[in-house]
């Protein structure tokens, strides 16, 4: 059976019929194709709170095999993830208000999770560092708009010089929009194309076809 | 019967899938359009090579995406699964392990089924394991699973490639201080500038659409990215044609956009 | 774990050797560790011993206040919640200033989100605004949805058939016994929608609720999110960036608070950034010099 259901075909068939679908109800104010839509979008909803289910699974795999396997360095926090999930899982189903639960969602959750938020701080600076050169012109223009965008973020380079948030501003407003709406137009070209080659059947390697 | 100020947008769907007939058909004649040379595609086989010659391992993270296929950045997670099945296919003929970590829960069945046709079509059927894809649920613990892969397990190769958030600067440092090999894609404009900082080579805006596309050499499949492009060569004579007209008052192309 | 420099793949030169040993080398490699020092300590600095620069109020905060200067008793406002908790240093300040400006005119809150966590903010802005307790009715001046899953294609939902996607309030309430609700149906009941966003959903609501059904749309966003506004002009009331808007909406509402003295530390942050940059170019460039 699952072989059949793997079967190319039935990969386009599905996915052109949803695309062409979606396309049609996007463009023509038909009510039945609209409440179509509307149900496979909703369905859309479900499989992805489904998929939560799977990834669980999937994570619980690669963690059972380092407990079996007893992989150096890795085992002990195998377990932790497994105990810890199971343990949180079984409290917030009885009551998400429990103080168990609600401490370890708050407090360490909620702060690990600004902590690694925060590192892309430190990260930026030290890329930043290294990567920032004046090697061209092209350069050494990215590092003086950087720069002047820098001050006009920051209310000390109004301080420093009253012309700092003028140019920046400029530099923010009307010196990148320009490039940036450029880069972002064909962005989206190059993704309806996408969709296009999908719907078309031209793209395969989204779901392993050759 | 069209929805109001959506007709302009129909009349263009409709002339793509003519573009993309002309274009195949050309292919099928043997006149296919020319592709320019992706740099950063080519340099896969390059990375995967290193890894090959090192022994270590490659890892490829299609990026946050906001953990969702169904939304606006699952397109360009579909379009790294495409790339992922090519850089697949090079480390199961060359034996290079691959670690795939990921925090978009409904493309884990593409994934698996992407990466075990890869091993399958390389015929190494049972070399193909499937707890090489790592899932963490949420976008902090996925960047420091990726953070504490790189310290443990020191790929040789870090390919990130999809719809990046701040995960890109995190893992593109965190790959730079083991000294791997980086590739990195986005079409989220946000992360070009750390994408073009941290990696080695870089794809930015459609270029990770093309890139599967591109990859496969085949001609009737380039022929698409050719289609894409004429499409927007048509947008570009309708966007200045219209600058020109309205800067002289005639409001034609925008009322045509509104149609 | 240990730390491990850059590979190597050949034997430097006697030359580099001599080079490597020059202060200007020196300046351009300097090891990340005393850089991530450098700036932990820079920033820890004004938190200890505030600067307290002025912050001047920029247009596009200056908008969305002037647009919420604008709504009463009889309006509806959408507070979404599209950001993590991750997110809380940049985009909490300015959550709790334009919750505060909301109750202080009174307008009517329907809050819904689409971050798993955002029960854990809502708690939060309900810890700093107390007012949603003791002045607003549960039910009849604001009430609060929940989490839905489906990124823009929730969005779009709600924007047709609000009722449609919500059964039931995040405390099990049935709909049909939330006065307030009763009075929004789709989009068009809404007078301002206002996003928290660390990412995509503005543009959702921008193309579902604004180009869509026409309403006001403003966002409340982090820093990579500036140019929002330029992109948009036309559909957004203002953006609200990062914690400089939240210092900036501190200001405009007269109540100082965390924004303003995070302020401080961006202030530090960014010049510590231009300092770094300059350093590191002029090393490049005095190594340069010498090689040749």
């Amino acid at each position: 059976m699952s072989n059949v259901l793997r079967r190319r075909e039935i990969i386009l068939f599905l996915t052109g019929i949803v695309g062409g679908l979606n396309l049609f109800e996007y463009f023509f104010a038909v009510k039945e194709v609209a409440a179509v839509a509307s149900t496979i979008r909703t369905w859309v909803v479900v499989i992805s709170a489904f998929a939560l289910g799977l990834g669980i699974i999937t994570a619980f795999r690669v963690h059972i095999s380092h407990v079996k396997r007893r992989t150096k360095g890795q085992w002990p926090f195998s377990i932790w993830l497994m105990g810890f999930f199971v343990l949180l899982t079984l409290i917030g189903l009885w009551d998400t208000k429990f103080i168990v639960y609600d401490w370890t969602f708050k407090n360490v959750y909620v702060a690990l999770s600004t902590t690694l938020y925060a590192i892309t701080g430190f990260y930026i600076f030290s890329a930043a560092y290294r990567a920032f050169r004046a090697r061209n012109i092209e350069a050494a223009i990215l590092i003086i708009s950087g720069v002047l965008i820098l001050l006009r973020n920051a209310p000390i380079g109004e301080a420093i010089w009253k012309g700092f948030p003028v140019l920046g501003e400029w530099v923010l407003m009307k010196g990148q929009v320009g490039g940036m709406r450029t880069l972002t137009f064909v962005a989206a070209v190059g993704l309806v194309a996408f969709g296009i080659r999908t719907l078309l059947g031209m793209e395969r390697g989204y779901y392993g076809g050759e | 019967m069209i929805i109001s100020g959506r007709g302009f947008a129909f009349v263009v769907l409709v002339l793509s899938f003519v573009f993309f007939y002309v274009a195949i058909q050309l292919a099928k004649k043997g006149k296919a359009p020319k592709i320019r040379r992706m740099v950063a595609m080519d340099a896969i086989d390059e990375a995967v090579g290193r890894a090959t010659e090192e022994g270590k391992p490659v890892h490829y993270s299609p990026g946050y995406a906001y953990a969702s296929l169904s939304s606006e950045q699952g397109p360009q997670t579909l379009a790294s699964i495409g790339i992922l099945s090519y850089v697949a296919s090079l480390c199961a003929r060359f034996d290079v392990p691959i670690i795939y970590n990921t925090c978009i829960a409904d493309s884990l069945p593409l994934v698996e089924e992407t990466l075990r046709a890869a091993y399958r079509n390389e015929g190494k059927p049972e070399a193909f394991d499937p707890k090489i894809i790592r899932y963490q649920p949420d976008q902090s613990t996925y960047v420091s699973a990726v953070l504490g892969t790189f310290q443990r397990e020191k790929p040789a190769v870090n390919m990130m490639i999809g719809g990046l958030y701040y995960e890109c600067v995190v893992i593109g440092e965190a790959a730079n201080v083991i000294g791997a090999t980086q590739i990195g894609g986005s079409a989220n404009t946000h992360q070009m500038p750390f994408i073009i900082a941290t990696c080695d080579y870089g794809m930015i805006g459609e270029e990770i659409f093309a890139g599967s596309a591109y990859v496969t050499k085949d001609p009737l499949v380039t022929s698409g990215i050719a289609g894409g492009d004429w499409m927007k060569m048509l947008l570009i004579v309708v966007t200045v044609v219209g600058a020109v007209l309205e800067l002289a008052g005639l409001k034609v192309i925008t009322q045509l956009l509104g149609w | 774990m240990a730390y491990e420099p850059y590979l190597e793949w050949r034997e430097a030169t006697t030359e580099e050797n001599e080079m490597s040993k020059n202060i200007w080398s020196k300046m351009a490699e300097v090891d990340r560790r005393v850089l991530y020092w450098v700036m932990f300590i820079a920033l820890a600095i004004p938190f200890i011993s505030p600067i307290g620069l002025p912050v001047p109020v920029t247009e596009t905060t200056k908008a969305v206040y002037d647009k919420i200067d604008t709504l009463g008793p009889k309006n509806i406002a959408l507070f979404s919640i599209a950001g993590g908790v991750s997110a809380w240093p940049e985009i909490a300040p300015s959550m709790v200033a334009i919750m505060r400006h909301l109750v202080k005119r009174e307008v009517k809150i329907v809050a819904w989100g689409f971050f798993v966590d955002q029960d854990i903010t809502m708690d939060m802005i309900i810890s700093n605004v107390p007012e949603l307790k003791t002045k607003y009715k549960y039910g009849e001046d604001w009430v609060y949805m929940g989490y839905i899953a489906g990124a823009e294609t929730a969005v779009a939902q709600l924007a047709s058939d609000v009722h449609a996607v919500f059964k039931a309030d995040k405390y099990g309430t049935p709909i049909e016994k939330l006065p307030l609700m009763q009075r929004v149906k789709t989009a068009k009941d809404i007078d301002l929608v206002l996003t928290v966003d660390t990412g995509s959903y503005i543009l959702y609501y921008i193309r579902h609720w604004n180009v869509g059904k026409g309403v006001a749309v403003a966002e409340i966003g982090i820093a990579m999110q500036a140019d929002m506004i330029v992109y948009y002009p036309v559909n957004l009331v203002g953006v609200m960036i990062g914690v400089r808007g939240g210092a900036e909406y501190e200001k405009l509402i007269g109540r100082l608070a965390e924004g303003t003295v995070r302020m401080d530390a961006i202030n530090v942050s960014h010049i510590l950034f231009i300092i770094a940059i300059a350093l590191a170019n002029i090393g490049y460039v005095m190594v340069r010099r010498m090689k040749k």
